[in-house]
């Protein structure tokens, strides 16, 4: 699966193991202002927590210094573009992983990776089996494309690539709509939908209409951004139009309150059967409904209540009920599971799974509780920022050195577990999908060490065919 | 003399093809010098080349190859001429640059440090088909 990259190049969130990454000292083509990397850095707290910037007004304050400076050292806005890239990309990238522990959609995504990550060993086996069979063939990189003309391969390794290739796809294509107007929205727009609008508010809260024009045009040119932001646009033109609501943070928090309980999916009985809809439908309807109903201005409270009246007057499983069911569900199998332990791999992500699940009910609740905390882009991120979210992995490389540590707060994974998520996953990818096909390039490195020089394997690059 | 052969990739602007060629051209006086540019429209670009976020470049991997008896000598020049003096040439780009190779294995070369282009010259060695 790709990344989801917020403004390519700044951060980026890797869905299939939580953690997040920030390249401090390499922004594409250059070098990052190293001011900016040190500015940025200081005020999310990387390098621990900065007592001079406890309270709320001296982050905005410390925060609003380094815009004005950037501004003023470079007036074509290139290096306040940077900083404000960097820091509102933390927020996005952060969101994602946050919203794929506290939704139905997230954590059966996640189990789908555990169901491969715990098949790595066989496939490595399986490889090496390969190769002492043919004469020390070099294994031609990536799998996805190659594997099915290995000679004598076994089977079960062609249905693990084939398997875990279209895992790859699943957030593109889960939740969309069958035909409509709606028809391109999958799982993958309401994630982005919901971290962009993050982003953007942090800016906009933070720095004014000024801050928000100038990130705007950088998040503005990529092709996959302006999908994503076509979809806030136009759901929160709507929105504003109707003069139901707050302004602009007003309209945003509601639509991340009704992203995130289309996140949760939801299923009716049709003639006698259960039938689930789409995320992205049932986003839209969402939207929908409460635009009819709301009358006067609408926060999330009364978004909460109309989407139960919605959820109610449809046949769907009301809110807790869908949480609790899925928990439930989720708790019993994962026990089966536990009883039936072959290798250590699954012993591992068994473990990983029980951490995120006992952490699921919780979160959602305290989301419920509070859910400026959550859906308000400015209260997310200093609720980020003070630990009161779970801790999220979060690695960053600044001057060469990488760093490894949580954002603020409980750590729903261990450390341990985050790291065998992170290797796991690097260890798919450099396999299936080949070399730097995404993921965090200093652990594929580690993989791709341990695979030729301690397992032995020998590879080909595809890169190289032909020439 | 051994006849060699050294195949490796460079992680570079896509717009650097002028470049390439005039190096190429430049060091294939003892040996045979060739070269491949990533085509951004190609079937397999979409997996090949990165943009840079601030710019928008393409950025991608060129590969090259080198034949004859002094082919890892050459392939050393040939990396930094194109990596520490062309591409370090233009303004503000980063110091590190990845450069792979047929087997899967891709070395960061950071242009600051002469360590690096030491290990670099070490590498092509053990590469080289003889």
């Amino acid at each position: 699966m790709n990344a989801l990259y917020g403004s390519d190049g700044f951060a980026k969130a890797l869905t299939d193991s939580l953690a997040i990454y920030i390249d401090f000292d390499r922004l594409g083509l250059e070098s990052t202002p190293a001011a900016v990397s040190q500015a940025v850095q200081r005020l999310l707290g990387l390098h621990g927590p900065d007592e001079t910037l406890r309270s709320e007004s001296r982050f905005n304050e410390a925060a609003r210094d380094y815009f004005e400076h950037f501004k003023k050292i470079d007036p074509s806005d290139r290096t306040v573009g940077i900083f404000l890239a960097y820091l509102s990309c933390f927020f996005h990238e952060a969101r994602h992983s946050h919203d794929l522990m506290s939704t139905i959609v997230g954590q059966r995504i996640l189990r789908q990776y555990f169901v491969h990550y715990k098949n790595v060993p066989k496939l490595q086996r399986k490889l090496k089996d390969w190769q002492s069979r043919n004469a020390s063939q070099p294994i031609p990189l990536p799998l996805s494309m190659h594997a099915p003309s290995m000679n004598g391969i076994d089977q079960d390794v062609l249905e693990f690539v084939s398997k875990y290739t279209e895992l790859d796809s699943l957030l593109d294509k889960a939740g969309v709509v069958g035909s409509g107007v709606y028809s391109w929205v999958g799982v993958k727009h309401l994630l982005e939908a919901s971290a962009v609008l993050v982003q953007l508010e942090v800016v906009y809260d933070l720095f004014g209409g000024e801050a928000y024009e100038i990130l705007w045009k950088l998040i503005h040119g990529g092709p996959n951004a302006r999908t994503y932001t076509w979809l806030i646009n136009g759901v929160a033109e709507d929105l504003l139009l109707t003069g139901k609501f707050a302004g602009r943070h007003g309209a945003g928090s509601v639509m991340n309150y009704l992203l995130w309980v289309a996140l949760q999916g939801n299923a009716r009985t049709v003639e006698g059967k259960e039938v689930e809809v789409s995320a992205g439908a049932l986003y839209f309807a969402l939207i929908e409904h409460v635009l009819r109903n709301g009358s006067g201005t609408i926060d999330v409270a009364e978004a909460h209540q109309h989407a139960a009246s919605f959820l109610a007057e449809w046949g769907f499983h009301d809110l807790n009920s869908v949480l609790d069911g899925f928990h439930q569900r989720a708790s019993q199998r994962l026990e089966r599971s536990l009883t039936n332990i072959t290798v250590a791999t699954d012993h591992l992500f068994n473990v990983v799974e029980t951490q995120l699940l006992d952490s699921f009910l919780p979160f959602c609740h305290s989301i419920l509780a509070d859910p400026e905390a959550y859906f308000s882009g400015r209260r997310y991120a200093t609720s980020l920022i003070s630990g009161e979210l779970p801790g999220i992995p979060i690695y960053f490389k600044a001057n060469g050195e990488v760093f490894q540590s949580f954002t603020p707060g409980e750590k729903p994974i261990s450390r341990e577990s985050a790291e065998n998520m992170i290797a796991f996953s690097s260890m798919i990818r450099l396999l299936v999908n080949g070399r730097r096909s995404a993921g965090l390039p200093f652990v594929e490195d580690t993989c791709f060490e341990a695979l030729t020089a301690d397992a032995g394997l020998v590879f080909s690059d595809r890169l190289f065919e032909g020439f | 003399m051994t006849q060699q052969t050294v195949k490796f990739g460079i992680q570079l602007p896509v717009d650097m093809g002028q470049d390439v060629a005039e190096v190429a051209r430049e060091l294939s006086e003892n040996c045979q010098v060739s070269y491949r540019l990533p085509e951004p429209d190609s079937e397999s670009a979409k997996d090949e080349l990165s943009f840079d976020p601030i710019s928008g470049a393409a950025i991608g991997w060129i590969l090259l190859k080198v034949v004859g008896a002094a082919a890892q000598g050459i392939a050393a020049k040939l990396i930094i001429e194109l990596v520490c003096k062309r591409y370090m040439g233009r303004s503000k780009e980063s110091k590190v640059v990845p450069i792979r190779f047929s087997d899967g294995t891709i070395f960061e070369l950071n242009t600051d440090d002469p360590e690096s282009t030491e290990q670099l010259r070490k590498i092509l060695a053990e590469k080289a088909d003889r």
